[in-house]
């Protein structure tokens, strides 16, 4: 009986372990994928404003219908909050949801900066600022984007094999 | 005054939904008996807030039932959160109106915009800290025109060639919408009771207040409408792409709208239109229009007046614009 039970805790010392491996090694990768949408994201707002002529509330609901990311909940609840009876400011709105969705998203301190930074100029200004504004929010996202590359492929396999292996340890410390 | 009275108003309210909380709570507290007869709005930086009720203006704090304390002043950042929000958070799609100094927005609100004025290459490109808005409540009064349609068409349903004239803030815009939507829909007992196709150009989405294409406003079943496309080009455009019986558009005034009129005329279809102006002696100040009368373009001249409220007739001329005709 006493055996079962400390297969059944080393079976779960060890999954756990490595679940937490995968878990870190992922937000690795999904970091890349939450800046590409950003920068995605960014490309769509300066094509629909300047080509297609969309209202800013236009260009995040057809921008969040496209992702597969957090930005996704994020940009989706922006998007109820401007549709509300009383609208506010985006830049109000796009702070406030920022809090409520930054846990859920695998981005760093610096790149939520960034993206708080997008609700500060987005629609509150002229076109040829807007342009100026989201080049160079994307010259700062390709900064982020090369560094959440490295650090992807420099740390995520570490990660995971750091899971697996502390997993290892832990279980044969305690046998 | 308008033939019809408001019984509740929703063009007020709703124009309240581009205002900060702290500014809407108290326009908001105005008693419904004044709330109807709002016309504008006007927010001056460092100032309280002025409100325009039955062409009378007064402070918001001075009228009686009002919740708003004198000391109570516009800031700048109040004036930038309207303008952001009646954009809908989308300046940029509003920039060339703004460089012209005013906004039309859903329910066809007019703010008009001032501030210090930002020039490239000898154009205005923006206005800049902005110091002041009127924001103009825009109703419809079905039926406004009804009084009038007996000078516009006569007893066989020849739809005269008519300029509407008034100054600012008596009905004029509405007048004209009215008169679009009796033409285009008919009226009865009348000449026309099932209407012609109208060719609306509503260079200032102000008559039809189109929103994606769609006319928010009454302006009849057969009435095709050009949005916020200049009058020249709208009514060269209307007579040749949707073959209209009439032509209506608003505030006339230069040469080329002279000879966009004659356009129309040459084509066979008829004109009504208004123009900004006290009397008819005004409209000799105007090139375009003053050669206009001298050609006898226009066989009625409806002069509008504030004096007992929005939209009160004061006078009607035949062609000469020197015989009034009997009220």
């Amino acid at each position: 009986m006493i055996a079962f039970f400390k297969a059944i805790g080393i079976a779960m010392i060890f999954t756990g372990s490595t679940l937490m491996g995968i878990v870190i090694s992922s937000s690795y990768t999904k970091r890349v994928r939450e800046l590409l949408d950003i920068k995605s994201f960014l490309t769509m707002c300066e094509t629909s404003m300047n080509d297609i002529g969309m209202h800013t509330y236009e260009i995040l609901q057809q921008s969040q219908s496209y992702m597969k990311t957090g930005l996704k909940d994020f940009l989706e609840s922006v998007c109820t909050r401007l549709n509300s009876d009383y609208p506010e400011l985006l830049a109000t709105i796009w702070a406030e949801q920022i809090k409520v969705h930054q846990l859920k998203m695998s981005l760093t301190e610096q790149d939520l900066n960034v993206l708080s930074d997008i609700g500060t100029f987005l629609g509150s200004t002229g076109m040829e600022n807007q342009k100026k504004q989201i080049q160079r929010i994307s010259s700062m996202i390709d900064k982020h984007m090369e560094d959440a590359i490295s650090l992807k492929n420099k740390n995520r396999k570490i990660a995971l094999n750091m899971g697996v292996l502390g997993g290892l340890i832990i279980v044969l410390i305690l046998l | 005054m308008f033939a019809t009275e408001l019984k509740q108003d929703k063009a007020y309210s709703s124009t309240l939904r581009i205002f900060p909380e702290r500014l809407r709570i108290k326009l908001e507290a105005l008693p419904e008996s004044h709330r109807i007869h709002v016309n504008e709005i006007r927010l001056r930086v460092g100032s309280p807030v002025m409100v325009c009720i039955k062409g009378e203006y007064q402070y918001l704090c001075d009228i009686p039932g009002s919740v708003t304390e004198p000391s109570y002043i516009i800031t700048q950042q109040d004036l930038r959160y309207i303008l952001e929000l009646a954009t809908g958070n989308s300046v940029f799609m509003h920039q060339e109106d703004i460089k012209k100094g005013f906004i039309t927005i859903r329910g066809g609100v007019r703010i008009g915009i001032c501030g210090r004025v930002v020039m490239k290459n000898s154009e205005i490109s923006n206005i800049h800290e902005i110091s002041s808005l009127n924001i103009r409540i825009s109703r419809e009064y079905p039926g406004c025109a009804l009084p009038l349609m007996k000078y516009i068409v006569d007893a066989d349903g020849n739809i005269a060639n008519t300029l509407v004239i008034s100054p600012p803030m008596c009905g004029k815009t509405t007048i004209l919408r009215d008169i679009c939507r009796l033409l285009s829909d008919g009226y009865t007992p009348g000449p026309i009771p099932k209407g012609i196709n109208v060719g609306l150009v509503d260079e200032r989405s102000e008559i039809a207040s189109c929103v994606n294409g769609v006319p928010q406003r009454d302006v009849g079943k057969k009435t095709d409408v050009y949005d916020d496309c200049p009058k020249v080009l709208g009514m060269n455009m209307i007579i040749r792409c949707m073959s209209p019986s009439v032509v209506i558009t608003d505030e006339m005034g230069n040469e080329e709208d002279e000879k966009a009129v004659m356009n129309v005329l040459n084509a066979g279809v008829k004109i009504i239109t208004s123009s900004h102006g006290y009397s008819i002696t005004d409209m000799n100040c105007k090139p375009g229009i003053e050669k206009l009368i001298k050609r006898k373009v226009f066989t009625r001249y409806i002069v509008l007046c504030n004096r007992n409220g929005p939209g009160t007739l004061k006078e009607v001329f035949d062609q000469t614009a020197v015989n009034r005709l009997r009220l």
